[in-house]
């Protein structure tokens, strides 16, 4: 065997099915074959036999998704509970049993409970995790807490904006062939879910003939296959949003039949963006007006037209409600909605929640003792929530700072970085000192853990047995576990166990099985007509027909044709059964700061520091800074110890046109001080033709070392290098309807060099 | 057998998404930091705005006639008759790469005592009826294996 084969042969290898990690914790999208050699997991494929992407006999990962075995042994996991002995922040920790740490958690909890009310506890939610999303949640509710921090960022606020304006968002067009013209609005499909189908349905249409518009400040991998690239200025798609409609209601590209029908208050929508001119709308969003009117008119005559909002858009903008219902009626106006190949009603977000949250369970009166709504409390009702109640995760924080409207005491920050995972670290450090008692279970040593009291070693995915994934297959249902491929590193356990375990030694046992893990699995599966022994008889999956109704002949096989136009059913929570163009949902009741009213029109409000909207200050920061909300080669913050990922992107990179780099001396790898009116930070010089010379982009999160090459990992605060130390974080530029943070500001540049 | 193995990459479907080369590597168990058989890059063209990006995926050819073995003067290099697959006799291998400038592609890689790594059509899955690595886990199916369809 040639050094080329440096493998054993696979004849050696035991084979294990599971789910992929790479995309967060227990969420079972891609399957994966893991091969142990030597009690060892070494190596990783697809599982040709779980419809991965939906395609049959796919075997595709990513580049996250093939690194298994390095994220399970990477040199930052933790192996043990662990309290701490140092001031907070210090890192001096001592090691401890597992029994001492849930002992000491269920003691601070319930005491808190007893002496500041069941309010006082909260949880930090990281990315979407099923975890929470059933026991957490399951949780908050039975100790009496409505206190779930959401970070206001993702699908929600752009699901709630969709909600309030067109009654729903569609996250794909039914079938991505009939689709005529694709406008991908700030999704960053190639960097998040790559193996999860957007970026091959994309493909696939433009290869049937489809045209394409990319609006993002960067020309990504799909900008560069799109007819046409509005690299807009970060933060100002609310303007371009609104010269769009001014451009197809002036010119008449609207559907007149479907407005006449379907929408209410479209005369006054027209009125307002009169004077919202493609004009208007250049020297805001640094795009020609020419190129505006243009694709504006490409909108509003191909049809079918399907946009496809993402992260860049909506959810990290202070006007990202108004931003994300312009979006909703320019695909209403243009008779785009749940027609064949456009904006389909249908799958969506989440679906149900594997097991019973106990609603009822939540003492009454505690949804207006959130401690800082991320929408308004009145429109935080069962029928609209997706997870429950929710605080906004960077006020809630905030609240221990200024006690107001009373400080959060006990803090569950599992899996989630507070000082990396939203605005201002060096304020949430404060906060993180001064609460009364926080634990964490994290895989990695992440930073915010040295402000914890307790903190508890979580298991990878592939290291424990405690969950299952379910898909829709032309086969039917597909259910499979997740099977243990190797054992725990150290004393390292799964969220599951823990979250059952918290719950018995509070006292709250009966609602959680008494901690009986197969009792907990057996009811999530009872719904699907499976249990835990089917399971485990069938560790590579099994295909289920859902249940027939009884009496009913067994469904038939095969794609049914789906029902488009559903207007009235997917209209009717909104006033006067329509389309708000003009809308009467939200307008004129309270915010979610309880302190002010909602707009009836979607307005432009633009990032709190920009060139068009503050000149003064663009005179000594004359350049605009973002961040990618996702990167193929990392899960948010995480993945950057994982060296085959960290060898493609070694340093915190910026994005910078070369023009701009000769415009200030700096070199292609040159280390760059970047200054905001808020903070500075130190980012790496990466060349990059596809930007604007006025805009640069970087990503948050470098705070992982790589010990395998032998690199650092970088603080969060000044001189750090996470760009959440750059932002403004003042709590009147957050969007009024769900706490959207902006994320864009003013920078000067200059070289750094090491002291 | 056909003349040769090869894969076809459409730079129109690539999103350098880099899993074919991640895939390689944790496959071949090749250690981080060294060197890579297959290789994800691209080609930027313009100016702003109008700029252009191209997108590749490159691994050894496995040449009919290899230019990088007639580059050999130790004669590491050979081409099997058999599975038309390019081999490298690492005891033959001196590092003194002669056969980098010699491939069109830019090809060659070197590994532990500078000695030249190339791809080798991942033998043990073919020989397991399967597919190679890269291609079986590209998200796109930019890069497809077009050789024979073993185990289809
Ligand atoms: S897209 Fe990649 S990281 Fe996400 S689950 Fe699939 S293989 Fe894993
Ligand atoms: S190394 Fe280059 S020249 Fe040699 S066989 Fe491979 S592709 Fe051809
Ligand atoms: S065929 Fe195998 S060895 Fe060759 S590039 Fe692909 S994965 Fe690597
Ligand atoms: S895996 Fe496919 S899409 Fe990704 S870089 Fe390789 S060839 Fe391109």
């Amino acid at each position: 065997m040639s050094p080329n084969q440096p493998n054993g042969g696979a004849a050696a290898e035991k084979i294990v099915p599971t789910f992929c990690h790479g995309c967060g914790s227990y969420r079972p999208t891609c399957a994966v074959l893991c091969h142990v050699r030597d009690g060892r997991f070494v190596r990783v494929e697809g599982a040709p036999a779980a419809f991965n992407a939906g395609v049959r006999g796919n075997t595709a990962l990513c580049a996250k998704g093939l690194t298994g075995p390095q994220f399970v042994y990477a040199a930052d996991r933790l192996q043990h509970p662990m309290k701490r002995v140092g001031a907070k922040g210090e890192g001096k920790f001592q090691r401890i049993t597992w029994d001492e740490a849930l002992d000491t958690i269920a003691e601070k909890l319930l005491e808190s409970k007893e002496k500041y009310g069941p309010e006082s506890y909260a949880v930090l939610s990281p990315e979407f995790w099923p975890v929470l999303g059933s026991l957490g949640r399951r949780f908050l509710n039975v100790h009496g807490s409505p206190n779930y921090l959401h970070s206001a960022i993702c699908a929600t606020p752009r699901m709630a904006a969709a909600r309030v304006t067109t009654g729903y968002i569609s996250m794909a067009p039914d079938d991505w062939m009939k689709t005529r013209l694709i406008v991908n609005w700030g999704g960053n499909v190639e960097n998040s879910g790559v193996n999860q189908g957007a970026p091959r349905a994309m493909l696939n249409a433009l290869a049937n003939g489809a045209a394409m518009v990319d609006i993002r400040p960067m020309l990504d991998p799909m900008g560069a296959k799109a007819d046409v690239w509005l690299p807009v200025r970060p933060g100002t798609d609310c303007a371009l949003a609104l010269a769009f409609l001014n451009v197809i209601i002036e010119e008449r590209l609207y559907d007149a039949a479907f407005v006449a029908e379907w929408c209410h208050g479209f005369d006054k929508l027209a009125e307002h963006v009169a004077a919202r001119t493609p004009e208007w709308a250049a020297p805001i969003t640094g795009l020609p007006a020419e190129r505006i009117r243009e694709t504006a008119r490409l909108m509003g005559t191909t049809r079918p037209m399907f946009v496809r909002m993402g992260n860049g858009i909506g959810d990290q903008a202070g006007d990202g409600t108004a931003t994300v219902s312009a979006v909703c009626l320019i695909s209403a106006i243009t008779g785009n909605l749940d027609v064949p190949g456009g904006q389909f009603a249908g799958g969506g977000f989440g679906g149900s929640a594997p097991v019973s949250w106990l609603d009822e369970m939540l003492p009454a009166g505690m949804v207006e003792r959130l401690v800082a709504p991320e929408a308004p409390v009145w429109y935080q009702t069962p029928d609209r929530w997706e997870s429950g109640p929710t605080s906004a995760y960077y006020k809630a924080l905030m609240s221990i700072l200024t006690e107001k409207p009373y400080p959060i005491r006990v803090l569950n920050a599992s899996c989630s970085n507070p000082l990396s995972a939203t605005r201002n670290p060096r304020r949430v450090a404060e906060a993180l000192t001064k609460l009364d008692f926080m634990f964490a279970m994290d895989i990695f040593k992440s930073p915010h853990l040295d402000y914890a009291d307790i903190v508890l070693p979580a298991c990878t995915s592939y290291e424990q047995g405690d969950y299952f994934g379910v898909r829709p297959t032309p086969d039917g249902l597909r259910v499979a576990p997740y099977n243990q491929v190797v054992e725990p590193l150290g004393e390292a356990r799964s969220d599951w166990r823990f979250y059952l375990d918290l719950a018995v030694r509070c006292g709250y046992g009966e609602h959680f099985w008494q901690g009986d893990m197969d009792a907990f699995m057996g009811e999530m599966l009872a719904k699907h007509g499976v249990t835990v022994a089917d399971l485990r008889e069938n560790p590579g999956g099994m295909f289920v027909r859902p249940p027939a109704p009884a009496g009913a002949p067994a469904a038939a096989p095969g794609p049914s044709q789906p029902e488009y136009r559903k207007y009235a059913k997917l209209f009717k929570d909104l006033p006067h059964g329509k389309v708000q163009c003009y809308n009467e949902y939200i307008g004129g009741r309270p915010d979610c700061t309880g302190t002010g009213v909602l707009p009836y029109l979607p307005e432009y409000q633009g990032p709190p520091e920009g060139l068009a909207e503050t000149p003064a200050l663009a005179a000594d920061y004359p350049l605009i800074l973002s961040d990618v909300h996702a990167y193929r080669l990392a899960q948010h913050s995480y993945h950057h110890d994982v060296a085959y990922l960290r060898e493609l992107q070694p340093y915190p990179w910026l994005r910078m046109n070369p023009a701009t780099a000769a415009r200030y001396g700096i070199a292609d790898g040159d280390w760059v001080r970047v200054e905001s009116p808020h903070g500075w930070s130190r980012f790496v010089a990466e060349y990059f033709p596809g930007i604007s010379p006025e805009v640069l982009m970087t990503k948050r999160g470098w705070w992982q070392s790589c010990a395998e090459l032998g690199l650092p990992g970088y603080g969060t605060g000044d001189g750090g290098s996470e760009v959440n130390n750059l932002y403004n974080s003042d709590e009147r530029h957050f969007d009024t309807f769900f706490s959207q943070m902006p994320k864009q500001t003013l920078v000067r540049i200059a070289k750094w060099e090491e002291a | 057998m056909p003349d040769t193995f090869a894969f076809s990459h459409d730079s129109q479907r690539c999103i350098k998404c880099f899993t074919c080369e991640i895939a390689c590597k944790q496959w071949r168990e090749i250690p981080p930091g060294t060197f890579r058989l297959r290789r994800v890059y691209e080609v930027a063209g313009g100016e702003f705005p109008a700029v252009t990006r191209t997108f590749h995926s490159e691994a050894c050819r496995h040449c009919p006639d290899p230019p990088c073995a007639a580059a050999c003067a130790p004669g590491a290099i050979t081409r099997d008759e058999k599975d038309g697959i390019v081999r490298v006799d690492a005891a033959r291998c001196d590092g003194c790469r002669a056969c980098l400038p010699a491939c069109p592609y830019g090809v060659p890689q070197f590994g532990p005592g500078g000695v030249l790594q190339l791809c080798d059509l991942c033998a043990d899955r073919l020989a397991e009826g399967k597919r190679p690595m890269c291609s079986d886990s590209c998200p796109t199916s930019a890069l497809r294996w077009t050789g024979p369809a073993q185990g289809d």
